[in-house]
């Protein structure tokens, strides 16, 4: 077995760190990696979607900063911790400063159960998925506490919105999920990844996307919502909210918004491709699965998922409130039902 | 079963339309890109583009139409009698203009009768004082 957690587990036992210290000591060098590689992949995410958006947007994007403007991050990050933070004098001040910080945690746990390449992944549950599932919700507790926090008619427009697009699209998320427990016969994530091994021919990968389609696809218009992504960016709609329940935080509190939102568009990303595309698993079903290759493998895939969302977020205009909870409530919910019964079926016959 | 038909009908139809708006912004993404990076390059200007104006000093003859004409009082002129021979003229001691004034609307230029004033082409006249924006041409 490798990865991080074993190999300083081996670690600390050569140094003879006690056991009563090598727990929390692991738990706190695991959440500092963790925390800087988000750091890192929000600087590349930021720089990434703006260039991207502007191509398409026939503009240039930021290129002034560094080469291509690839600091361009930096100096947001910068101008955002100089910025002055204002409390408004009628806003819940201990709701209003906690809600960065809780929704900013959401988006750090997921990353816990991730598996990054063969074995590389910081605590593989039993329970992965409810595990991401339970904490993905709590995001959009914090964006509804942010929202009321305020004390703004826009911002608690945007949680009630938040709330609203969370209870339509969690119930379709979870049953169009079952198909692929059900395939795999784990909740595991490293398992569900080893579920997807071996090949048609030879050449095709057996990824759960060629036996979950519909599932596939209404998992991933619940992901749009749950990320608040381009079409169902209700919650903070700029154009009928100014900018939604964020509207009166202002420099770092703001900045962790931010940071959690591209935060979770990767962690997503990421669930997505460990569910339906095969993980670390290569594109090819005869290439070898080496180790060194698995991390290299499943980052790329990644990057393909994020340049999707990017692509739609450049392309589709955004929906009404009562049309993303019909979608949610008389189209997904239906739809991943069919997909249950007929993946039941299917393993029945 | 109507309803139903219809149902998968609208829901095709959705995904057609999002199939067909990430083919368009695939195509923008290949394209010439709108921006012109200021600083290093500029547009072409049309050619009767006309902003500031500039004198030539040498062929003015100091009639004082131009200042007359100027509706947002830019020009400035100070006369000085010369004596050429027998006859009197009259030329620019000196000529003032004080182009954080100027709107560029080409009047003075429309009535000057030796073309003296013209419109020139230059427009970037950014400066940290509204003195440094006085012209003196003599």
């Amino acid at each position: 077995m490798y990865g991080l957690g074993p190999l300083l587990e081996s670690l600390f036992k050569k140094i003879g760190v006690p056991t009563f210290w090598a727990e929390p000591l692991r738990a706190i060098i695991v959440s500092v990696v963790i925390l800087a590689f988000i750091m890192v992949v929000v600087m590349v995410l930021l720089w990434l979607l703006r260039r991207f958006i502007a191509y398409m947007q026939s503009r240039l994007g930021p290129n002034r900063v560094g080469p291509e403007g690839i600091l361009q991050p930096v100096a947001d990050a910068t101008k955002l911790l100089i910025k002055e933070d204002i409390t408004p004098a009628a806003a819940d001040k201990v709701m209003f400063s906690v809600a960065p910080v809780l929704i900013f945690l959401p988006a750090f746990l997921v990353y816990l159960v991730i598996p990054f390449g063969k074995g590389m992944v910081a605590k593989d549950f039993h329970m992965g998925i409810v595990f991401v599932l339970a904490v993905g919700g709590v995001t959009s507790i914090a964006i509804i506490l942010a929202g009321w926090a305020s004390n703004n008619k826009y911002s608690i427009l945007g949680g009630m919105r938040s709330a609203a697009q969370l209870i339509a699209y969690e119930v379709p998320m979870v049953i169009s999920l079952l198909g692929v427990v059900m395939l795999a016969g784990t909740f595991k994530m490293g398992g569900i990844v080893e579920a997807q091994s071996g090949g048609f021919w030879g050449i095709l990968p057996r990824w759960f996307i060629f036996y979950q389609p519909i599932g596939f696809l209404v998992f991933f218009i619940c992901v749009l919502a749950e990320l608040g992504h381009l079409p169902f960016d209700l919650p903070e709609g700029e154009s009928e909210l100014v900018a939604g329940y964020n509207v009166e935080y202002s420099g770092m509190r703001f900045a962790l918004f931010y940071l959690s939102e591209f935060s979770n568009a990767f962690a997503f990303s990421a669930i997505i491709v460990t569910l339906f595309l095969g993980g670390w698993k290569p594109p090819l079903a005869f290439i070898p699965d080496w180790y060194i290759l698995s991390p290299i493998w499943f980052l790329s895939k990644v990057g393909v998922m994020v340049l999707l969302l990017m692509w739609l977020r450049a392309s589709i205009v955004r929906t009404r409130i009562d049309q993303l909870l019909a979608l949610g409530w008389k189209v997904l919910l239906p739809v991943a039902l069919f997909n249950f019964l007929l993946t039941g079926g299917l393993m029945l016959v | 079963m109507k309803k139903l038909s219809r149902a998968i009908y609208q829901m095709l139809l959705t995904l057609w339309s999002v199939l067909k708006s990430l083919t368009i912004t695939f195509l923008y993404f290949w394209r010439k890109k709108v921006t012109v990076q200021y600083p290093e390059e500029r547009l072409e200007h049309p050619p009767r583009f006309r902003t500031l104006v500039d004198v030539d000093v040498s062929k003015c003859i100091a009639c004082g139409i131009c200042q007359r004409v100027c509706p947002s009082d830019v020009i400035k002129i100070e006369v000085w009698k010369v004596k050429e021979g027998d006859k009197e003229t009259s030329k620019p001691r000196s000529f003032i203009l004080d182009l954080g004034r100027c709107m560029g609307c080409g009047l003075c230029a429309e009535h000057c009768p030796t073309a003296a004033i013209r419109m020139t082409q230059e427009y970037e006249l950014a400066d940290y004082s509204r003195e440094a924006l006085i012209r003196r041409r003599s």
